[in-house]
């Protein structure tokens, strides 16, 4: 399938499948997927389709937390995630979970931020400016001295989100974060990656249900369910018609254009607009 | 004033923190029997802290929140949980069960005396989750645990309902059955109130308000239209405006009609766009 594969490979799965410890079913079954360094890769499909498993094996959680069968290969820069430590893929990999109550565990938002910076040994002036830069790009530089277990929900995600990424992680791995995120919030973040990708060729693995906003920035958009069952340019999947059926929420705008019957499927609400004024144009 | 219509009052209502940080700084609101309001605002403007004052888990540092007329200091959480069902954003709080089903069962029981097995499985029907009905509550997956947690608030029908992001973690099918069930709860004369970032599932929803908050204030009270063709309103209070919604305004077209999903949009631009276009497409 054409997409822009720019670089090499920095994630490869080949005849990846998974099963929970004591489940009969795979939560994957042959997944076959290779992300390319620099890379945007946008993972939609149903619940319970293996989206946050696919998120687990990335930072190597899976197998070494969860246990379970793991079959097939999985290399994440390089890494063999069957064997090597969950260590080395940490310092590559940099996750951000659904849940961020999961994963805070200091009294204070600079402190929480620090934390990850301090165990990988930055010296203390590093460690000021990435606190400066992350609390900054999430705009949360007013939460800096609050508690972390007084914040509201779409406030600890940003926390979360700023402790990952003030590590400057090769490969990032987010599981819905924006869930709790005001849309603002969320329209920042998605320009924030885009901007980490183009600036340091980051590459972004984003696990979303809602496409709507995030389609217009990704390369790529896979859609799992429990395997790979399709995987394109966004623009091109969307003509297939094959979200909706997995469970996957198009955007508005899709379904609008769609119904009034125009071929090329717009990914963002500017693009609608000029869609719509050619076709006006066309009338007159 | 048409009292014994309002179901919940809030007064002037401020809420400090004990760590002293104020979430509330004077908040006017009154919801009426049957209405279907949606609470929205940035990340830490109060809508969490606001709706826990009203089944009584917080009670406001001053002002008064008054619940079918009566004062939140003066009712147990337990009595006012009978007539207000939250479900919260992190479901994991409120399990306590071995199973979904006993999960659910509890909830029936201990607000309605009941004892209905049909009616559990009815529920659970509904939300999809059946097939999960004998496993643990902690063993399933988050999109899973939160339609378990509504599950044991719709399956006791409180008079009023409270929903702090229900569709974080649910796929389209879930939400499009959550919407209907909101859309039959909201004719049985339910008042329901929905905090949500996902604009577009309140674009879809049959609100007769929504309720902008930003900095523990109540900036905005109106009706769906009226808020969501603010565009100046929604970017002060760090929102965006639904997809159809912002393709009318920046079509220029907001004067003529606003649409606020592509139900309604389709008939105004099939004719806009519609003759030449279609019939070349066609021919």
């Amino acid at each position: 399938m054409p997409t822009n594969r720019i670089g090499k490979a920095v994630i490869v799965l080949e005849n990846l499948t998974y099963f929970y410890p004591g489940s009969d079913t795979p939560a994957l079954e042959n997944v076959n997927l290779r992300v390319c360094e620099g890379e945007f890769v946008l993972v939609a499909g149903p619940s319970g389709g293996g989206k946050s498993t696919l998120c687990r094996v990335l930072n190597g959680l899976i197998p070494h937390f969860y246990g379970g069968r793991l079959r097939g290969r999985v290399l994440v820069d390089g890494i063999n995630v069957s064997t090597a430590p969950v260590r080395e893929l940490s310092k590559r990999v940099g996750m951000v979970f659904q849940n961020p109550v999961n994963q805070i565990v200091n009294v204070t938002v600079e402190e929480e931020i620090a934390f990850g910076l301090e165990n990988m040994m930055y010296p203390p002036e590093v460690i000021g400016e990435r606190i400066e830069w992350a609390l900054k790009v999430l705009g949360i530089e007013h939460l800096r001295r609050r508690p972390t277990h007084a914040l509201s929900g779409g406030e600890l995600q940003k926390v979360a989100l700023a402790s990952v990424l003030a590590l400057r992680p090769k490969i990032l791995v987010l599981d819905e974060v924006t869930a709790n995120m005001d849309p603002y919030s969320t329209r920042e973040l998605l320009r924030l990656l885009r901007k980490l990708k183009a600036e340091t060729g980051t590459t972004i693995v984003l696990v979303e249900h809602r496409l709507s906003e995030a389609m217009q920035y990704a390369d790529r958009l896979v859609l799992l369910n429990r395997t790979v069952v399709a995987e394109g340019r966004p623009r091109d999947l969307l003509k297939e018609d094959v979200a909706e059926l997995l469970g996957v929420e198009e955007p508005p705008i899709t379904r609008l254009f769609r119904r009034l019957g125009i071929d090329s499927l717009p990914l963002s609400v500017e693009e609608a607009v000029e869609v719509i004024k050619e076709c006006v144009e066309a009338k007159r | 004033m048409r009292g014994g219509e309002e179901v919940i009052v809030a007064e002037n209502v401020w809420y400090r923190y004990p760590n002293g940080y104020t979430a509330l700084r004077g908040v006017n609101l009154r919801i009426n029997r049957g209405d279907a309001v949606a609470i929205v605002g940035a990340n830490g403007s109060g809508k969490t802290t606001l709706i826990k004052h009203f089944n009584g888990l917080l009670k406001p540092s001053q002002g008064r929140v008054l619940v079918l007329d009566t004062d939140t200091r003066s009712a147990s959480v337990a009595k006012l949980a009978r007539w207000v069902g939250i479900v919260f954003q992190n479901p994991l709080n409120q399990f306590f069960r071995d199973s979904v089903e006993a999960e659910v069962a509890f909830a029936l029981e201990n607000f309605t005396g009941e004892v209905d097995p049909e009616k559990i499985c009815s529920v659970l029907r509904e939300l999809g989750i059946e097939h999960l009905r004998r496993k643990s509550p902690f063993e399933i997956s988050l999109g899973e645990q939160r339609r378990v947690a509504l599950a044991s608030v719709l399956v006791y029908e409180p008079e009023i309902l409270i929903l702090d992001e229900p569709t974080a973690g649910l796929d389209y099918n879930s939400k499009m059955k959550l919407l209907s069930i909101l859309k039959r709860l909201h004719e049985k004369g339910r008042t329901l109130i929905v905090v949500s970032h996902d604009i577009e599932f309140l674009a879809r929803m049959l609100l007769n308000r929504v309720v902008v908050l930003s900095d523990g204030r109540v900036v905005f009270d109106g009706s769906p239209k009226e808020a969501f063709y603010n565009v100046l309103l929604l970017l002060s209070s760090r929102l965006v405006p639904p997809q159809i919604p912002e393709l009318v305004i920046r079509l220029g077209l907001e004067h003529l009609f606003n649409p606020l999903s592509e139900d309604e949009a389709y008939d105004f631009l099939r004719s806009l766009i519609g003759g030449s276009f279609l019939a070349g497409r066609e021919s």
